[in-house]
């Protein structure tokens, strides 16, 4: 579970980053959960940071599920037309398990 | 909400984020409902990036406005860079000339109801842009 619950900003991110891939390398993590509850706004350039961390923790093996999106987040990135289809999401933890659970039995 | 404006500097992560909580607070007291005062938030961060990342630094300023029946808020981003030699082209997804995804301003014209953009080459640019309530 890794969550972040302060804005975004570029030193955040690529901490961020560097946590994530560390732990990564150090055990096996099938499932990342990113619990961005805390955030009411991610702009562009958040979210294709995030993407990109993502996508490298895909490369090491790792599913990763972004839980907890505000809905004005949602908003905005629906409107931005971008990709977010591609991105595996659900409500909260919970949800995040019982998705997970379906998919995997 | 009277038609003063409130004026933030931009020039640093740390006057980017006390901007946006302030703009948060104005968005929220101008009675938004929270999607749009995310999506205002949104296209303000988006705006406040791009003066960073193109100028060094520049303002927003931020103030209530009308037109008929409608009211809303308007964002004024203003910088004295280098500014946009193809404001067309700036406006394009995926263009950038400074080496990010290019899909600031776009991106924050998607979130607004209202978006222009002016820029001249040597003086610096300035974008506009209202969300009405």
């Amino acid at each position: 579970m890794s969550t972040i619950q302060t804005p975004l900003s570029p030193s955040v991110l690529t901490r961020f980053k560097y946590d994530i891939l560390q732990r990564l390398e150090q055990e096996k993590i099938s499932y990342i959960f990113f619990d961005f509850s805390g955030l009411t706004v991610m702009d562009i350039y958040e979210f294709k940071e995030i993407e990109n961390i993502i996508q490298m923790a895909k490369i090491m093996g790792s599913c990763s599920v972004i839980v907890g999106l505000h809905p004005g987040v949602v908003a905005s990135l629906v409107l931005y037309d971008i990709d977010y289809l591609s991105l595996n999401t659900a409500l909260d933890v919970d949800d995040a398990f019982t998705r997970l659970n379906i998919e995997t039995s | 909400m009277d038609n003063l404006t409130t004026q933030f500097t931009i020039k640093d992560e740390g006057s980017f984020q006390v901007a946006l909580m302030s703009i948060k607070k104005i968005a929220t007291e101008f009675d938004y409902n929270d999607t749009q005062v995310a999506q205002f938030l949104t296209a303000a961060s988006e705006l406040a990036r791009n003066i960073i990342k193109y100028a060094g630094q520049g303002c927003i300023q931020i103030r209530a406005v009308n037109k008929g029946s409608q009211q809303g808020l308007e964002i004024v981003a203003i910088d004295h860079g280098p500014g946009i030699e193809d404001t067309s082209l700036a406006m394009q997804e995926n263009f950038s000339s400074g080496g990010s995804l290019g899909q600031g301003l776009p991106g924050a014209k998607r979130l607004m109801d209202e978006f222009s953009l002016a820029s001249t080459v040597g003086q610096g640019t300035q974008v506009r842009a209202t969300l009405w309530r």
